[in-house]
């Protein structure tokens, strides 16, 4: 059917996608800041459920101490302690909410019908891309050898944020 | 993926004025913190020492061996002509922010996050690698997105950033969607190695590699605000401080050129014919849809984002002709987007500068606030005559040499009907940059005529303007030859 093979690992991963995107849907539909935030959560759970069907469990685990956990709760914390009762309108239709809604479902269609016209490369089975070292070994190093340039530019990255965060929520006197 | 040696790779020959660069904004960065009393402004006069020694590193670079660092990092000369102009970029932006930080009250912190933009530009420019460019790409943009609400009072500020950044964390995940195609096809992130299996690649899946071209070209033109992905432009710009506005128009943009002309050449070079002509239409798209909407503004600002737009537009066309082109042509089209990039430095920053002096002390943004500035000041009115009538691409002026050699490639390398459309929305742009000139040139009708002041720092930023603006104008060929000597790939 739909010319997939149907093995166990192919229906955990629709299974997962579903998910991911009953959770993305929910994000932008729901009128609740609150409820945004707990169905952006779902979709961090689920991006880490696909991680870790690739074989990447370690990049798995990091998703979810990192972004489930961490950013989720602090996205949470950060509603409760300004206006969480924050309400969007009710959604409307528009000419242009209903072009918008066209344009994607087009873009949609366009990227399904391009990933599925072409047979993709398959690696050999059972081919050990970390070069014989488990998991985060493999992440480390590549992170600390070949990628150590943009691994400093991240830092700088991080500074900036922090930087800018600071700037941004900072009460002033000299504000106009 | 073999162990490569860290400590013996040549970072300096590679990164020297992206290090030069980070390191004084550190530097600002902890006299910031230090010295918290006072006027603050000579903090700027360090940016700006630490970013002119960038630059005479970047000039010291062009005569050194092409190198490369860590698979990721080179020195070629398209890499160091690009780091030039963006430093050149810099030293006058952050001349228009020190000469700004002196009127208006902003965050000191301003100083420091335009050189890590910088920073970020320098990486866009000088890296083979996409994870790389892309940090850069991001460096770049986090920082710009927190530059343009940095008036946190002012509600326009505001809704430009929040604009600027939903719109351009778009563009980057698109650009990074497209990415994620390119390396699970080929399973490396290095420009070089795509590059060389490009041919392959290509006989094997040629429908992703077209969709995963578009995706970038798309994610590019976000940042490059192209028609139709230029929504955010004009409130960002109108939002932002004007030295910010100058940045983005300038520093920015000349950084999303490079890491594109990068991208598309390194990877597609070889399928140019198949591909290029995508960017034909954005770039006639950006010229019609910009010289149109800019006609309509009355805000001063906001038809200088739409002048921006419509020259983004001019510099895609060579981009869109590599596609046409034997690799013996390219050398021209370097020469024609390089040249182009230079002389908009200088006639975009010098018009915002001006732009920004008259709205000041005239209290309005509206292009009314023009009329009679040849009364109230001479200078500035020359000044920005001489900027609008280079924008137009009036002779005598760089942008009308820039123009006739993007003009002259578009006809000789098979890209008439995009010559056609250069000289004909150029025609269009006459109307708008010459009602402004019309309005500097008409008297005050009533009432006695206010002079307008301008500081020393601002006197030698559009000194140095105009002067760029005329040399390049006059004696082109001073640009021209160190340009056509260079050896670009």
């Amino acid at each position: 059917m739909l010319g997939l093979a149907w093995t166990p690992p192919m229906i955990a991963f629709l299974v997962i996608s579903l998910l991911i995107l009953v959770c993305a849907i929910m994000a932008i539909s729901f009128r609740k800041v609150i409820y945004m935030a707990l169905a952006i959560g779902g979709v961090f759970l689920g991006c880490a459920a696909v991680y870790i069907l690739l074989g990447a469990e370690f990049v798995g685990a990091a998703q979810i101490l990192i972004y489930a956990g961490a950013i989720t709760i602090l996205i949470m914390f950060a509603i409760m302690l300004t206006n969480h009762e924050a309400e969007e309108p009710p959604a409307a239709w528009s000419v242009r909410n209903i072009a918008a809604a066209v344009g994607c479902v087009l873009l949609g269609v366009t990227l399904y019908a391009v990933i599925r016209s072409q047979s993709w490369p398959h690696g050999a089975a059972g081919a050990d891309v970390n070069q014989g070292q488990s998991n985060p070994v493999a992440v480390g190093l590549a992170l600390f050898q070949h990628y150590t340039v943009p691994f400093e530019l991240v830092s700088l990255l991080l500074i900036v944020a922090l930087v800018g965060a600071v700037i941004l929520a900072q009460e002033r006197k000299e504000d106009e | 993926m073999q162990t490569p040696d860290l400590l013996h790779q040549p970072y300096w020959q590679t990164m020297g004025p992206l290090l030069v660069v980070t390191a004084a904004a550190f530097l600002v960065m902890i006299l910031e913190f230090v010295f918290r009393k006072g006027d603050r402004r000579w903090l700027s006069a360090v940016s700006l020492a630490g970013a002119a020694a960038a630059l005479a590193v970047a000039i010291w670079h062009y005569f050194v061996e092409p190198q490369i660092a860590l698979d990721t990092m080179v020195t070629d000369p398209m890499g160091n002509v690009f780091s030039v102009l963006i430093l050149v970029t810099t030293v006058l932006v952050l001349l228009f922010t020190w000469d700004y930080a002196g009127q208006v009250k902003v965050a000191a912190e301003h100083t420091y996050l335009i050189l890590f933009a910088v920073a970020g530009a320098l990486a866009m420019a000088t890296a083979v690698d996409m994870i790389t460019l892309y940090v850069g790409l991001e460096l770049l943009s986090v920082s710009s997105y927190i530059l343009v609400a940095l008036r946190r009072g002012s509600a326009r500020a505001v809704e430009g950033g929040v604009k600027y950044l939903l719109m351009g964390s778009i563009g980057s995940a698109v650009l990074l969607y497209g990415m994620s195609f390119l390396y699970g096809i080929t399973g490396s992130t290095s420009l070089l190695e795509i590059g060389m299996g490009m041919q392959d690649t290509w006989a094997s899946y040629p429908t992703i590699v077209l969709l995963s071209y578009l995706l970038l070209l798309i994610g590019m033109g976000v940042k490059l605000s192209l028609v139709p992905f230029h929504m955010w432009t004009p409130d960002a710009y109108a939002g932002a401080p004007s030295p910010v506005s100058a940045f983005l128009a300038t520093v920015a943009k000349a950084a999303a050129f490079i890491m594109l002309l990068r991208m598309t050449l390194f990877m597609f070079g070889n399928n140019g014919a198949d591909l290029f002509y995508w960017a034909g239409f954005l770039a006639a798209a950006s010229m019609i849809a910009g010289n149109v909407i800019a006609l309509a503004q009355r805000n001063m600002k906001r038809l200088l984002a739409f002048s921006s737009i419509a020259q983004a537009g001019y510099v895609l066309v060579p981009i869109a002709l590599f596609g046409t082109s034997t690799p013996s042509e390219w050398y021209g089209l370097f020469d024609s987007i390089a040249f182009y990039l230079f002389a908009y430095t200088f006639m975009t920053v010098g018009a915002f500068a001006v732009v920004h002096v008259v709205a000041r002390a005239r209290g309005t943004g509206d292009s009314d606030a023009l009329t009679g500035l040849c009364q109230r000041s001479p200078w500035l009115a020359g000044a920005l005559t001489v900027f609008l009538l280079s924008l137009a691409g009036m002779p005598l002026t760089s942008g009308f040499v820039g123009k006739v050699y993007i003009f002259a490639d578009a006809i000789h390398l098979r890209g008439i009907w995009l010559g056609v459309l250069l000289f004909v929305t150029s025609v269009v742009s006459f109307f708008y940059y010459f009602g402004w000139i019309r309005k500097i040139f008409q008297k005050e009708p009533v009432g006695e005529v206010q002079r307008i002041q301008a500081g020393p720092l601002m006197h030698t930023l559009l000194g140095l303007c105009v002067a760029g603006t005329l040399v390049l104008g006059v004696v082109p060929s001073a640009l021209l030859h160190v340009l056509q000597a260079t050896k670009w790939f």
